[in-house]
C-alpha cells in the first residue's frame, strides 16, 4: 500500500523545517492529538517516529512536520509531492486526554515541537478550555505556524533565544510569569528534551513556584512503537521503567528522569553522524553527476 | 591373590550373598569364578599390552600371549565396550556416556538400561545369568529387584542387545559347501521339507519339521532335553518349558506368536548334557553372544542343537490381546490359530472362519525390541525352519552347520525334502521379506551436516549449516527403523507423518516426500531449521536408544531445500471456496500455520501484520545465520499462492479494530500476535547506555538489517566485551550476533546450569564452537556505569540449584558472599518475554489471565465465539512448532465453527 506525499512545504526560513501531507486513509481515520506514526522511507531505511501534527479524516490525510537532523529526515526532506514513502504505521501511542479544565491550560512548543501542540491546542480549545500557547525557538527563522496556533489559542506568546522575535529568552520565563500570577490546570511541553526538563523543573513545585500538573511528549529512539523492543524505555525518578511508545508519548513530566533520557538520546550519535555524512556525500556525488549533465 | 579384575573382585566379595540365594552351589560358584577369572586375566593382560604399546597390534598380542586371533579380537571388542579403550579413541558402541562415566570402571551397568531403552528382545538370558535371581519376567515385563541386584553387570554383558562383537557375525567362509548370502547368512542346504509322520502332521504347523527333528534327536540319543514353548493355561499365553522326551515334545508343537523368554530356563537345565533349543532369531543370537563369555561351562557347552524359527516380529501377550480386540473384535479364547501368508495376517476362529488384515496393520502391536531386529531366518541357528517360501503343509529349511540330525531324519525317511532353487519363486519371496527386515542402523552413524568452520562463520551472517547432500540424505534415511509404532509422530506437535516421508526419501521420491510433509506442515524449511527436534520427534525415536536418533530435522530441511533448489512451490490443493472472510492477526508461526490451514479449507484469509515484513519472530527474532529470511519470504509466497492476502503495517487495535474488520465483512479472527514485550530485570543500572533488550538488539540486526549498516540506515552498537543474560535460544542468537558484529569477547551468563538451558542443543553446540563463553549458575545483581552513563561492569552472584520449581527445573538460589564482577561494555538482556496488551485491551470482553495471556479452550477458541487465538499469546513464550501446532488446531476448529454457523453444515 503506497503512502503518497500530497503536499510538501518548507516552514520558516531556516531551510531545515518541513511540512508534509501524507495520504494515509486508515491512519487518518483513527488519528488523535498525541498519536504518532513510524516511517520507513525505503527498503534500506530505518524506522523513525514523527508526531501527527494534524489530520483530515475526510481527505484521509495526516500532516507531519519535521526538522532535518540526520539522514532519515534529510532524505525525507528531499522527497517531493507525488513521491511515496514505503512504510507508514500508526496511529501509535496514546491520544491525549481531553476535558474541560477549571483553569486555563498552557501548551509549550519548542522548535519542531511547535507542530504537535497544534492538534492538542485545537482539541483542548474545542473542549472549551482557555488555551495559552508559548512557542519557543532559537531564532525567528525557526518559528512557524504562528497564525495556525493563534487560531486555536486565547493567548499566544513567542520567545526566541536571540530575541529576533517576541520575548528574548527561553520558554520557562513566560511560563514562570504566568503560573505565579494565575491558576493553571495543566502544562503540556513538547520540544527538545532539555526544554522539557526545565519546564518540568519549573512546574514541579520544588521552588517558590506553585506545582502544576505537567505533561511532556517523549520523542525517543524507537523501532516498533508497540512496546516490543524496549529501546524507548525511560526511567522515572523512582526508578520504574516505562515505554514512551505505549505508555506515552505524553507522560507526567514530573516523574521522568530527564537526565537519563538525555543520555540515552546520545546512544547512536556516532552512527547517526556517519550515516548523515555518507548520505551527504552521495547527494553531492549525485548533484555533481546531474550538473555535469550526464 | 587379589584379582586385577573388578568383576571377579566384586563377585568374590558377594560370594556369601550369592551362595545364600542358592542359585549356585559352592563348587559351581568356584568353577564360575575360575573360568571368569581366567578370561578376565587374559583381557587385562591384553589391556596392559595395549597400554604399553599405545596401539592395538593383534598379531603381536596373539604371539606374545599365545592366544588365538579370534580371542584377541573379541577381547579387544569387549574392552572397548567396557569403556576401557577411550584413550585410543575407541568407545562403547552404545551408552557411551553412561559406561565411560560409570562409578565402577571395568563393570557393565545392569540390564535396566536395555529395558528402559526398549531394546530388550525378550530372550530371557539375563534371568539365567543373574547370580542372585534379581531379574524376573512375568506378563510380558521384565522386572529387576534392585535390593537383590549386586550390580555385577553380567546380565548386560550377556545381553544380545547390549553389544554384539562383529567377529561373531555371520560371514563368508572358505568351505565350498557353505553358501553365504546377505539375506540369509551362511547355509549348506536350502530346501522345503515335510514330515512323514501323520501324528506330527496333525498337531504341528506347516511341515512339522521342528517336531520331527527333535523327536529324532531324542530317539537317537542326540539330546536329553529341549527348551520348548507350551500352550499355557490361557489361550495365546504360552510358557517356556523344558521337555525331556518326545512325548512331552508333541504337546508343544505349533507356532506361538507371543514372545517367550525361553532362555530363563537355561540355568535350571545346566545339569543336562545335551540340550536342544528351539527359538526365534533373537534366542539364537543370545546363544551366540554368550559363547564369548567365560560362563560357557555351565550354560553353553551343553547346548548341542539350535533350531531357529523364522520370525518377523513377536508380540507381548497384552499387545496381542489388544491387536485381536482392535483389529478383529475378538478375544484370545475365540482364536484357534493365527498365520501369516501373502502379506496378510490371518486368524482362524474356533469354527475355522478366516479373517485377514494386511501385515502392515499389525506392526504397531509388535514389541519395541523387534524393531531393532534384522534377522528373519535365525542366522545363528544350526537349522532354521519357517513357513515363508513353502507350500501349505511344508516348511522352508536352511541347514547351516554340519549338525547331522537333519541328514539322519532324511535317511530314516522321517522327513522328505525338495530343494529350493535360487531362481524359484520361493527363494525370491523369502529373499524379499528377509531383505525388508535388514536394517542398516548397525553400520551407520547419524549423519552430520556440513557447516561453515567456526572461525570463518563468525565473520559473516551466512547460514551456519549447508544442509545434507543427496548422498548424506540417502544414508540417513536408510537408518530409519520404519518401526510399527512411530513414536516420532507423537513427539511432533503437528504430527508430521515422519516414517512415511523418510520411506519416500529412501526411495528417492523427493517430490512425494515433500507432499507428504506439506500435508501436515506448510513450513518445513523453517521447522527443519528451528524446531528443537531433540526434545520432540527425535527424542522419541527408538534409534535414540542406541545413542543416535535419526536426524529428522535434517531430513525435513533437506526436502525443503530440495524444493527451493528445484524452484518448485509445492502448495497443497485448497478446498472449494467458501467465500467466508477470516482475519489472521500476526504473521508469525502461529498465524502462518493457521492461515495456511484455513486457506486449504477454502476460506478467504487475510493476514494483518504490524511490521513491514512478515514472519513475526522468524524475521525479527531469529538471525539470518540460523534462518535465512529468503526462506521465510518464500514460505509466505506459498501462502499467497493459496490465496492468502497479507497486509503489512497494520496494527490491529491501532490501525484497525476488530469492529472495523467486522464491518468489512470478516466473520472470524485468529489472534497470533506472540509474546512480544521484553522482560527486564528489576536491577539498578538497567537504563545505562549499553544495556539493551535482546528484542531490540535482534530486531535491529534481523528485521532492520543493522548488521549491514551503513548500507542499511538502522544503527547497532556493539562493544568489545558483550555479556548476554539468559539461557534460551534468544540469548544464544544475541550472543552469536554480537560476535559476528565484531565483539572481541562474548559471555553468556545463565542462572541455572547447562542441563536446564532451554536453548536448542545444536545452537548451544554451535555457540560454544564459535567461542562464546558460558558462565552458568551466575545471576546479575546490578549494572555499574561510568560517569558518562555507559555500562562498564556487571556485578553477579553465583547460584546453586535448589528444589525443582513448578516447571520441574531446579530453581537457582544465590550463594552468599559469592559476588564478583564482569567487565563489560554491552549487556543484552534475554530473560524472556511478556504478553503485549495493545490488541487485547481494545477487546475488553476478551478473557485474559493475570499475565495478560489470552484464555482459550483446547481448540484455541476464546470466550468470544468468533475469536480464536494460539501461540505465545496463549501459552507464553514457547517454540515455533508449538505455535504452529496451535495455529493449525485453531484453524480446524474455526473451519468447523464457520461451516456450522454460515454454511449450515453439521458434523
Amino acid at each position: 500500500m503506497p503512502y503518497k506525499i500530497l503536499e510538501k512545504k518548507e516552514l520558516g526560513k531556516s531551510g531545515v523545517l518541513f511540512e508534509i501531507i501524507l495520504s494515509t486513509p486508515l491512519i487518518a481515520k483513527k488519528a488523535h492529538a498525541g498519536n504518532f506514526i513510524l516511517l520507513r522511507i525505503n527498503e534500506t531505511g530505518e524506522r523513525f517516529p514523527l508526531t501527527i501534527a494534524d489530520y483530515d479524516r475526510d481527505e484521509g490525510t495526516i500532516t507531519i512536520v519535521f526538522q532535518v537532523v540526520g539522514k532519515s529526515t534529510k532524505q525525507l526532506s528531499h522527497l517531493n509531492i507525488g513521491d511515496e514513502i514505503l512504510d507508514v504505521v500508526g496511529p501509535l501511542g496514546n491520544k491525549i486526554h481531553i476535558q474541560k479544565y477549571e483553569h486555563p491550560v498552557i501548551l509549550i512548543g519548542g522548535g519542531v515541537g511547535i507542530a504537535p501542540i497544534y492538534p492538542q491546542a485545537k482539541e483542548l480549545k474545542e473542549a472549551g478550555n482557555t488555551v495559552i500557547c508559548i512557542l519557543g525557538a532559537r531564532n525567528t527563522d525557526l518559528l512557524f505556524w504562528r497564525e495556525k496556533l493563534r487560531s486555536v489559542s486565547d493567548e499566544l506568546i513567542i520567545c526566541t533565544d536571540d530575541g529576533t522575535e517576541g520575548i528574548k529568552g527561553v520558554v520557562t520565563e513566560p511560563l514562570k510569569n504566568i503560573i505565579i500570577r494565575r491558576k493553571i490546570s495543566i502544562v503540556v511541553a513538547i520540544g527538545p528534551l532539555i526544554m522539557m526538563k526545565y519546564v518540568a523543573r519549573t512546574t514541579d513545585g520544588s521552588g517558590d513556584l506553585p506545582k502544576v500538573k505537567t505533561y511532556a511528549s517523549l520523542n525517543t529512539i524507537m523501532i516498533d512503537g508497540t512496546g516490543m523492543c524496549g529501546g524507548c524505555r525511560f526511567t522515572t525518578v523512582q526508578g520504574e521503567i516505562y515505554h514512551s511508545c505505549v505508555d506515552g508519548p505524553d507522560v507526567d513530566a514530573h516523574m521522568v528522569d530527564f537526565d537519563n533520557l538525555l543520555n540515552r538520546a546520545t546512544r547512536f550519535v556516532d552512527q547517526e553522524k556517519e550515516s548523515l555524512e555518507q548520505y551527504e556525500d552521495e547527494c553531492r556525488a549525485l548533484n555533481k553527476f546531474k550538473n555535469e549533465g550526464c | 591373590m587379589k584379582s586385577q579384575s573388578p568383576l571377579v573382585e566384586l563377585l568374590r566379595n558377594k560370594e556369601a550373598k550369592i551362595l545364600e540365594i542358592g542359585k549356585y552351589k559352592k563348587n559351581e560358584f568356584d568353577n564360575l569364578i575360575d573360568s571368569l577369572a581366567a578370561a578376565e586375566t587374559t583381557r587385562y593382560q591384553i589391556l596392559e599390552q595395549i597400554k604399553d604399546s599405545g596401539e592395538i597390534n593383534v598379531d603381536r598380542i596373539k604371539s606374545d600371549l599365545g592366544l588365538s586371533k579370534e580371542i584377541v579380537e573379541i577381547s579387544v571388542e569387549y574392552l572397548k565396550e567396557l569403556g576401557l579403550l577411550g584413550f585410543l579413541n575407541m568407545h562403547p558402541r552404545f551408552f557411551r556416556e553412561i559406561i565411560e562415566n560409570s562409578e565402577n570402571p571395568g563393570i557393565f551397568p545392569n540390564i535396566k538400561l536395555i529395558l528402559e531403552k526398549n531394546l530388550c528382545c525378550g530372550c530371557g538370558l539375563c534371568i539365567s545369568i543373574c547370580p542372585v535371581n534379581a531379574i524376573d519376567y512375568s506378563e510380558g515385563f521384565f522386572e529387576i529387584d534392585e535390593n537383590l541386584c549386586i550390580n555385577c553387570g553380567l546380565c548386560f554383558s550377556a545381553c544380545p542387545r547390549s553389544f554384539f562383537p562383529k567377529q561373531l557375525d555371520k560371514s563368508e567362509s572358505d568351505d565350498p559347501n557353505i553358501k553365504f548370502t546377505e539375506q540369509f547368512g551362511s547355509y549348506r542346504m536350502f530346501c522345503t521339507a515335510q514330515t512323514t509322520e501323520d501324528r506330527i502332521k496333525s498337531v504341528a504347523q506347516d511341515g512339522g519339521i521342528v517336531t520331527t527333528l527333535l523327536k529324532t534327536a531324542f530317539n537317537q540319543g542326540f539330546i536329553d532335553g529341549s527348551f520348548a514353548v507350551s500352550m499355557g493355561d490361557q489361550p495365546l499365553k504360552p510358557l517356556p518349558i523344558f521337555v525331556e522326551n518326545d512325548e512331552e515334545l508333541l504337546k508343544t508343537a505349533g507356532t506361538k506368536y507371543t514372545n517367550v523368554p525361553i532362555l530363563k530356563l537355561l540355568h535350571d537345565a545346566r545339569h543336562h548334557k545335551k540340550i536342544a533349543v528351539v527359538g526365534t532369531p533373537c534366542i539364537m543370537k543370545a546363544l551366540k553372544k554368550i559363547s564369548i563369555l567365560p560362563l560357557n561351562k555351565p550354560f553353553y557347552e551343553n547346548i548341542v542343537l539350535k533350531i531357529g524359527v523364522f520370525c518377523m516380529e513377536s508380540f507381548d501377550y497384552h499387545k496381542i490381546v489388544k491387536l485381536l480386540k482392535n483389529e478383529f473384535q475378538v478375544y484370545p479364547s475365540d482364536i484357534k490359530k493365527m498365520d501369516i501368508d501373502k502379506g496378510k495376517f490371518i486368524i482362524y476362529d474356533q469354527d475355522s472362519n478366516i479373517s485377514k488384515i494386511p501385515i502392515k496393520s499389525i506392526k504397531k502391536y509388535g514389541r519395541f525390541g523387534c524393531f531393532f531386529c534384522d534377522d528373519l531366518t535365525a542366522e545363528y541357528a544350526d537349522i532354521s525352519v519357517g513357513s515363508i517360501g513353502s507350500e501349505p503343509g511344508w516348511s522352508t529349511v536352511l541347514i547351516r552347520t554340519t549338525h547331522d540330525i537333519c541328514q539322519k531324519a532324511l535317511d530314516m525317511n522321517l522327513i522328505i525334502k525338495k530343494p529350493i532353487m535360487e531362481d524359484s519363486k520361493s527363494y525370491e519371496t523369502l529373499s524379499k521379506i528377509s531383505i525388508s527386515k535388514k536394517k542398516k542402523f548397525y553400520e551407520l552413524r547419524r549423519v552430520k551436516m556440513l557447516e561453515q568452520a567456526p572461525g570463518e562463520r563468525i565473520k559473516n551472517f551466512e547460514e551456519v549449516s549447508f544442509g545434507l547432500s543427496d548422498n548424506m540424505m540417502k544414508l540417513e534415511a536408510q537408518r530409519c527403523l520404519q518401526c510399527g509404532l512411530p513414536l516420532c509422530v507423537t513427539g511432533c506437535p503437528v504430527n508430521i507423518r515422519i516414517p512415511e516421508f523418510i520411506k519416500l526419501l529412501r526411495e528417492e521420491k523427493q517430490a512425494a516426500a515433500l507432499y507428504k510433509i506439506k500435508s501436515s506442515n506448510l513450513l518445513p524449511a523453517i521447522c527443519g531449521r528451528v524446531c528443537p527436534q531433540e526434545v520432540q520427534c527425535e527424542n522419541s525415536c527408538l534409534l535414540g536408544s542406541l545413542g543416535e536418533p535419526i536426524a529428522i530435522g535434517y531430513l525435513e530441511r533437506y526436502i525443503a531445500d530440495w524444493e527451493r533448489k528445484n524452484k518448485l512451490k509445492e502448495c497443497p490443493e485448497c478446498a472449494a471456496p467458501t467465500g467466508i472472510k477470516i482475519v489472521v492477526i500476526g504473521s508469525g508461526p502461529a498465524g502462518l500455520a493457521c492461515a495456511g490451514e484455513l486457506a486449504m479449507r477454502g476460506h478467504d484469509v487475510t493476514i494483518f501484520e504490524a511490521f513491514h515484513a512478515g514472519g513475526g519472530v522468524l524475521t525479527y527474532g531469529i538471525p539470518e545465520f540460523r534462518l535465512p529470511k529468503e526462506i521465510v519470504k518464500d514460505e509466505i509466497e506459498t501462502l499467497k499462492m493459496m490465496g492468502v492476502k497479507v497486509n503489512y503495517n497494520a496494527i490491529i487495535g491501532k490501525t484497525l479494530t476488530i469492529e472495523d474488520l467486522q464491518e468489512m465483512g470478516f466473520k472470524a479472527f485468529f489472534i497470533g500476535v506472540g509474546a512480544g514485550l521484553p522482560a527486564f530485570l528489576n536491577i539498578s543500572g538497567l537504563n545505562l547506555n549499553g544495556v539493551v533488550s535482546a528484542n531490540e538488539f535482534l530486531t535491529r540486526s534481523n528485521l532492520m538489517k543493522a548488521y549491514r549498516f551503513p548500507e542499511y540506515d538502522t544503527p547497532i552498537k556493539i562493544g568489545k566485551i558483550v555479556t548476554v543474560i539468559g539461557g534460551g535460544n534468544v540469548a544464544l542468537d544475541s550472543a552469536r550476533t554480537a560476535l559476528r558484529l565484531g565483539a572481541e569477547r562474548v559471555i553468556i551468563t545463565y542462572r541455572r546450569s547447562e542441563t536446564e538451558m532451554p536453548a536448542r542443543k545444536e545452537e548451544y553446540h554451535h555457540a560454544a564452537e564459535e567461542g562464546i563463553e558460558f558462565q552458568f549458575l551466575t545471576n546479575p545483581v546490578k549494572f555499574v556505569g561510568d560517569e558518562k552513563g555507559n555500562v562498564r561492569k556487571m556485578e553477579v552472584v553465583k547460584m546453586k540449584l535448589g528444589e525443582p520449581d513448578q516447571s520441574g527445573r531446579r530453581s537457582p538460589i544465590p550463594i552468599e558472599n559469592s559476588e564478583y564482577s564482569i567487565d563489560t561494555d554491552t549487556i543484552i538482556v534475554a530473560v524472556g518475554t511478556k504478553a503485549n496488551p495493545i490488541l487485547t485491551k481494545t477487546i475488553p470482553e476478551l478473557k485474559i489471565n493475570k499475565w495478560g495471556y489470552i484464555e482459550t479452550n483446547d481448540d484455541g477458541q476464546t470466550n468470544i465465539e468468533h475469536i480464536f487465538a494460539g501461540g505465545d499469546i496463549v501459552t507464553g513464550a514457547a517454540t515455533v512448532i508449538s505455535a504452529m501446532g496451535a495455529g493449525k488446531k485453531a484453524a480446524k476448529a474455526m473451519d468447523e465453527y464457520l461451516r456450522r454457523k454460515f454454511l449450515d453444515e453439521h458434523n
